[in-house]
């Protein structure tokens, strides 16, 4: 890919060298993580490994990969944010709205659309949503780009169309869970109105399963973006990723899957931080394991 | 001897049903279950049949003169030496190839998709899953932190990565989904092998000289099946749609294989002329997740007596 149709063998050979790919696996995997010196004159064969956050250039582009995805990576995260912000706006009304008016007409047409959203392909919803708002009502561009607001759109109703589904769902079946629950039946028998019900009591329970699932629903939407991003020809993190395999650019793939993995771990550390804030269950057991901690430190100063 | 079979012989003699007669009446109340339960046979049968309605050389030769031919047209091809004319059901594609067929031998693509790659998942994740919630310890955390780590990428992103290693072949497509389909299987079996394995029959089949494996296999996993059939019914959903949108990406089947993403990656560059190459493959992917889905749904709520209302 890198010499030209028709180098020899011993050209062959000796670039492979120089790249440090006739190293054993074990090896290679090493210069992955703490960098390569190629035996060449050539820099650009060197690289620092993951830990700097260099795993050296593009085959086809020929710039430090992590470069290309640094730059691109905040387009994806907007996407994200986007949809991420819609779908929670749509999902956890629709799903109270669904479990308080349980086999209501609403709760019906939630039902049926939640289980629609999750049964579409988004690659799919988002070429009928270019058939019809760019091609044949024209008020959507079908090419999307982080400067124009208007062209976000339509991928992120894409994106943000599985998540609506499966938060509705859940916050649905928690919510119908919850209701159920004896302290509801109390907090009605002493005369509450019914929204306060909702609002004080149930809700609040409902919501910590729905937040686990929006975590790792997070996690998902970069996933997603793959996808989207490809159909809108998006120039995001997912299209790097996608022309990076046509183009067997590897250091370009291993770099995008590695940060994409990372920033999916990191997602869901951060869910987990925030799920202590939200129950107080989970934080009065850190804040348990904290005193333990803190009296065995004081016990052995003494 | 055995306890399944002591409590069925209980049921039989009495007045109770058997337990497959009682979960059927159960699942039978759910009309969608069993409309979706419908729409799967429906597509199975397409899937065995597909031969018979359309052969594969026919709907893998191009017919250019015919291309974008509108639903419900007809228009003459060649095929075979034979000039004859064709209706076009659904119309035809960019290559004049009829989207009614490739939809038809699509199926039996994706169904041994997700059959194939559901079945391994379910035997291997189930089996580490038994192992791993049966002997605890060591064994437990090794295997719990393994899928741990398969968890830590999402899903798609695996199997993405998996088919850049090793190229886009059905092979490689079958592997990347089965081994990302693994995870969910274990976890639920370790999950429900932990509810059972201190119960009093387990005691008593040990007290009885069973070995670990005749326990497990005859004892435990057959009282921790319910949850791994609704998560195989969802599973084949997802594997389904795994495969599609790797298709779609050009990471999956190749072309001319008749795969639903395939046929919606080709029609990407044409939404403006012929939509109806768009609309029908997805509309196809659609049906047969949903099927699934209500299927899942229709099998949680009659397998699991605490959800019964």
């Amino acid at each position: 890919m890198i010499l030209p149709q028709d180098a020899t063998e011993a050209d062959i050979a000796q670039m492979r060298h120089f790249m440090g790919l006739d190293e054993p696996f074990i090896k290679q995997y090493f210069h992955f993580l703490f960098g390569f010196k190629s035996p060449s004159d050539d820099s650009s064969f060197s690289y620092k490994g993951l830990l700097a956050l260099d795993l050296g250039r593009s085959y086809v582009s020929n710039r430090p990969v992590f470069r290309t995805i640094l730059e691109r990576f905040p387009n994806t995260a907007l996407l994200s944010l986007f949809a991420l912000l819609l779908s929670v706006l749509l999902s956890i009304p629709a799903g109270i709205i669904s479990a308080t008016h349980q086999y209501s007409v609403p709760d019906m047409i939630v039902s049926i659309l939640s289980l629609l959203g999750l049964s579409m392909p988004a690659f799919w919803l988002g070429m009928i949503l270019i058939w019809i708002f760019s091609v044949q009502l024209k008020i959507f561009p079908s090419l999307a780009n982080p400067n124009n607001l208007k062209s976000l759109v339509l991928p992120v109703i894409t994106l943000a169309t599985m998540n609506t589904a499966v938060q509705a769902r859940m916050t649905r079946s928690s919510m119908l869970e919850i209701i159920r629950q004896d302290y509801i039946r109390t907090a009605r028998a002493k005369g509450l109105e019914e929204k306060k019900v909702i609002r004080r009591h149930a809700l609040n329970n409902a919501l910590i399963p729905v937040v686990t699932v929006i975590g790792l629903q997070v996690g998902q939407l970069l996933v997603g973006a793959v996808l989207t991003e490809t159909v809108f020809s998006y120039p995001g993190i997912g299209t790097i990723m996608v022309d990076a395999i046509q183009r067997k650019d590897t250091p370009q793939i291993l770099a995008s899957v590695v940060f994409v993995a990372i920033v999916f771990a990191l997602v869901n550390l951060v869910v987990d931080i925030v799920y202590a804030f939200i129950d107080p269950r989970i934080r009065a057991q850190y804040e348990s394991i904290a005193k333990i901690k803190v009296n065995n430190s004081l016990g052995k100063s003494k | 001897m055995d306890n399944n079979n002591f409590i069925s012989q209980i049921a039989s003699t009495g007045k109770r049903k058997t337990a497959f007669e009682e979960f059927w009446r159960r699942y039978r109340k759910n009309k969608l279950a069993v409309a979706g339960l419908l729409i799967v046979v429906l597509y199975i049968l397409m899937a065995i049949f597909a031969d018979v309605f359309f052969s594969y050389d026919f709907i893998t030769q191009n017919q250019i003169s015919n291309a974008f031919a509108e639903p419900f047209t007809s228009a003459e091809i060649e095929y075979k030496d034979n000039f004859t004319n064709h209706f076009y059901v659904l119309g035809a594609d960019n290559f004049g190839r009829d989207i009614l067929g490739r939809i038809i031998h699509g199926a039996r693509i994706s169904m041994i998709i997700g059959f194939s790659t559901i079945a391994f998942a379910c035997v291997v994740g189930s089996a580490l899953g038994a192992i791993a919630g049966y002997y605890g310890g060591r064994v437990e955390s090794i295997i719990m932190r393994s899928t741990d780590i398969l968890l830590a990428i999402p899903n798609i992103l695996f199997a993405l990565a998996i088919v850049a290693a090793l190229g886009p072949s059905f092979q490689n497509l079958l592997l990347a989904i089965g081994i990302t389909s693994i995870p969910a299987f274990v976890r639920l079996m370790r999950a429900s092998v932990l509810t059972v394995k201190n119960q009093e029959f387990i005691e008593a089949a040990k007290a009885l000289g069973a070995r670990d494996f005749r326990i497990i296999a005859r004892h435990i996993m057959p009282n921790c099946m319910a949850p791994i059939i609704v998560q195989a019914t969802l599973g084949i959903a997802q594997s389904i749609l795994s495969a599609t949108s790797l298709s779609f990406l050009g990471l999956g089947i190749q072309p001319p294989s008749p795969e639903w993403g395939n046929m919606l990656s080709d029609a990407r560059s044409y939404i403006s002329y012929a939509p109806h190459t768009l609309l029908f493959p997805g509309l196809a992917i659609m049906t047969v997740i949903l099927a699934y889905n209500l299927i899942g749904d229709g099998l949680r709520d009659a397998l699991d007596p605490k959800l019964k209302r």
